[in-house]
C-alpha cells in the first residue's frame, strides 16, 4: 500500500495491513467486489475493474474506481494481485448531478401542457410526454413509431400522409428546424386534432445529428374560430343579398302602383322602415325569433300615436321565427297604412281590433289572427289588387304555409290570417313556424 | 318557378311577364314543388337553392330525372353550387332581369342540344 492509496482513505498504512480489501466497502458494493476478486483468485479472471464506495477514516463514503490484476507464479497460479485505487467521487457526483438535471428537464417537459415526444435519426420515439399521448389519444411503444406518435396522420387538405413524410421526417432527413407545419392527427376513436408541428433536429456535443425534439400545438379551437367566422360572413353576406333582393322587389312593386314621384318615395320609404323595424327587433334577439305583440306595436306606433285609444291589440304572448315576424311586420304595415288613408284610422272615431289565439290542430297548432276595422268610412272594395293586398292573399301562403283572406264590407276592412306554428305535413320542418309560448 | 319569399316570387314573375314567358307554376314547399314537377310542362324550372329552410334537391332530382332545364337562384355568394349541381347556372340574388333572361334561354338551349344529343350519335 503506497502513500497514494493512504491519501484516499485517510487512513495510516499500519491501520490498513491487516485488514481485507473489502472491509471498508459499502455494503451494496462490496459483494460486486468480492465475487469478482474470488474469479480472480480461482484463476478464472486474469483483471477485473470495479467501482464501488469505501469509507474513509473521517466517516466519509468516497467512490473509488479499482483496477485489480494478478500476478502468477511460474506455474501460472494466482500469487497476488496488484490493484490500483483512484478516487472518482467528483466524477460520479457530476454524474449523478448531470442525470438528476436530465430527470428534472424531463418532468419539465412531461409536465409541459404542450405535446413533446423526440425520436432518434431512424424516427423511432425515446421520449414523449402526457399531453403527447393526450393528442395522438394513443400511447406510443418507445422505440417504435415513425417519427410521430399520431395514429394516422392527413394533410390540412384531408389528404392522407405518411409518417416517413411528416415534418419531423423532413426535419431529420435535412437536418433542418422546420416551423408552423398544419397537419392533422386522427386518433383510433376516429377524432381528428388539427395541429402545428416545431420539429427541431438534436446535436451531440460533437454537433453530430441524434434526432429530434418535436412540438405540436393543438389548433382545434382555432380552427373552429375561423370556421365559425367563416360560416357567419357566408350567413351576413346571404342575409345582405336576400335583403337587396327584397328591397329590390319592394322598389318594383312600388313603382308599379305610384302615381308619382312622391307617392313612390312616401311608399317605398314606410316599407322599408317597416322591414328595418323588424330588424331591429331581430337584432336584439340575435335573429332566434320576436314578439309578435312588438311587432305589432310596432307597426301600429305611427298611427296608433295619432288615434289614441282606436286601437285595441289582444292576443297570446307569442314568440315567432324570423320569416313569421318579417312577414308580419309587412303585413301590419300594409294594413295599417291603408287604415290610416282610406279605413278606420282615417277617422276619430273608427276603431281598429287586432286579436289572435292559438288553435289545437290535428298537425299541431295554428295561430289564428283577425285584424278588425270598424267605425271608419263606408269601404268598397278596391279596384285593382295593390302590393299589400298580393302580399296577404299569395304571400301567407307562399312565406308561411298558412292561409288568409282579405274582406272589405261596408263596416270595415278583416283581415283573417291562419298559419300553422308547427313543423306538420306540408310545412318544413327544418323552418317551420316554430314558436314558443311564453 | 320555386321560390319561398313572396316579394322576390312577385317580381321574377314581373320580370318574366315582361320577358314574354308564360309561368308554368309557382311552389314555395319542397312537396308542393313536387307536385308541380309531376304536373310537368315547363320548357325550364328556375329553382331558389334553399326552400323554407331545406335544401331544393329533390325537386332538382326530380327535374333532372325528366330532363327539365334547371336555372338555380340563390342569395348565397361565391362559387357557385357544390356537388352534382356544380356546372348548372346559378344566379345570384339580386340580378337584373337581363341576367334571368340569359340564364333561361341558355339553360333552355342546352336541355334542347342534350335532347339531340342520341338522335345524333345514332345516325
Amino acid at each position: 500500500m503506497n502513500a497514494g492509496c493512504c491519501a484516499i482513505n485517510g487512513y495510516a498504512r499500519d491501520e490498513l495491513l491487516d485488514r481485507t480489501i473489502f472491509a471498508e466497502s459499502h455494503s451494496n458494493d462490496a459483494d460486486r467486489d468480492r465475487a469478482q476478486f474470488s474469479r480472480q483468485v480461482k484463476g478464472e479472471i486474469d483483471s477485473y475493474s470495479v467501482e464501488k464506495r469505501i469509507l474513509t477514516k473521517s466517516g466519509r463514503y468516497i467512490w473509488v474506481a479499482i483496477a485489480s490484476s494478478s500476478v502468477r507464479d511460474a506455474q501460472g497460479r494466482f500469487r497476488y494481485g496488484v490493484r490500483v485505487m483512484q478516487d472518482i467521487t467528483e466524477r460520479i457526483e457530476a454524474e449523478e448531478k448531470l442525470r438528476e438535471s436530465e430527470q428534472g428537464f424531463k418532468d419539465l417537459l412531461a409536465a409541459l401542457p404542450a405535446a413533446v415526444y423526440t425520436t432518434d435519426t431512424e424516427g423511432r420515439i425515446t421520449f414523449y410526454n402526457r399531453a403527447a399521448v393526450d393528442l395522438w389519444g394513443v400511447e406510443p411503444k418507445l422505440g417504435s413509431g415513425e417519427f410521430s406518435g399520431a395514429w394516422k396522420l392527413y394533410r390540412p387538405d384531408g389528404t392522407p400522409l405518411a409518417h416517413a413524410e411528416c415534418s419531423m421526417a423532413v426535419a431529420i432527413k435535412e437536418s433542418r428546424p422546420i416551423g408552423g407545419a398544419e397537419a392533422i392527427a386522427e386518433r383510433p376513436d376516429g377524432t381528428r386534432v388539427p395541429f402545428i408541428a416545431y420539429p427541431t433536429p438534436l446535436r451531440d456535443a460533437a454537433g453530430t445529428l441524434v434526432g429530434a425534439v418535436n412540438m405540436l400545438v393543438d389548433i382545434s379551437e382555432r380552427k373552429q374560430a375561423e370556421l365559425r367566422q367563416k360560416l357567419m360572413v357566408d350567413e351576413l353576406n346571404h342575409r345582405v343579398k336576400n335583403t337587396l333582393a327584397t328591397v329590390q322587389s319592394l322598389a318594383c312593386q312600388t313603382a308599379r302602383r305610384a302615381q308619382t314621384p312622391d307617392m313612390f318615395r312616401e311608399r317605398l320609404e314606410g316599407r322599408l322602415m317597416a322591414l328595418s323595424e323588424a330588424h331591429d327587433q331581430l337584432s336584439r334577439r340575435n335573429w332566434d325569433h320576436a314578439d309578435l305583440r312588438e311587432i305589432a306595436d310596432s307597426a301600429l306606433a305611427p298611427y296608433a300615436r295619432e288615434a289614441a285609444g282606436q286601437v285595441t291589440v289582444s292576443g297570446d304572448p307569442i314568440r315567432v321565427n324570423p320569416r313569421t315576424a318579417l312577414t308580419f311586420a309587412m303585413i301590419f304595415h300594409e294594413l295599417a297604412t291603408n287604415a290610416a288613408k282610406y279605413g278606420a284610422l282615417s277617422r276619430p272615431q273608427g276603431r281598429l281590433a287586432l286579436a289572435w289565439q292559438i288553435l289545437p290542430q290535428e298537425a299541431g297548432p295554428d295561430l289564428h289572427m283577425t285584424w278588425r276595422e270598424s267605425g271608419g268610412p263606408e269601404v268598397a272594395p278596391p279596384e285593382r289588387r295593390g302590393f299589400g293586398t298580393l302580399l296577404v292573399e299569395r304571400g301567407v301562403k307562399v312565406e308561411l304555409g298558412g292561409s288568409a283572406r282579405l274582406d272589405f264590407p261596408r263596416s270595415g276592412v278583416v283581415c283573417e290570417i291562419q298559419i300553422p306554428l308547427m313543423a306538420a305535413g306540408e310545412t318544413e320542418a327544418a323552418d317551420a313556424q316554430t314558436c314558443e309560448f311564453l | 318557378m320555386i321560390e319561398d319569399e313572396f316579394a322576390v316570387l312577385l317580381m321574377i314573375e314581373d320580370m318574366l311577364a315582361a320577358l314574354g314567358h308564360e309561368l308554368a307554376g309557382t311552389a314555395s314547399r319542397i312537396g308542393e314543388a313536387l307536385r308541380l314537377v309531376q304536373e310537368g310542362d315547363a320548357d325550364v324550372a328556375l329553382l331558389d337553392v334553399n326552400i323554407a329552410g331545406r335544401p331544393v334537391d329533390p325537386v332538382a332530382e326530380a327535374l333532372a330525372a325528366r330532363g327539365v332545364p334547371i336555372v338555380f337562384s340563390t342569395g348565397y355568394g361565391g362559387s357557385g353550387l357544390a356537388g352534382r349541381w356544380r356546372d348548372y347556372p346559378v344566379l345570384q340574388k339580386p340580378y337584373r332581369i337581363g341576367q334571368l333572361q340569359a340564364a333561361l334561354s341558355g339553360a333552355a338551349a342546352a336541355g334542347v342540344a342534350l335532347c339531340r344529343a342520341p338522335v345524333s350519335i345514332r345516325v
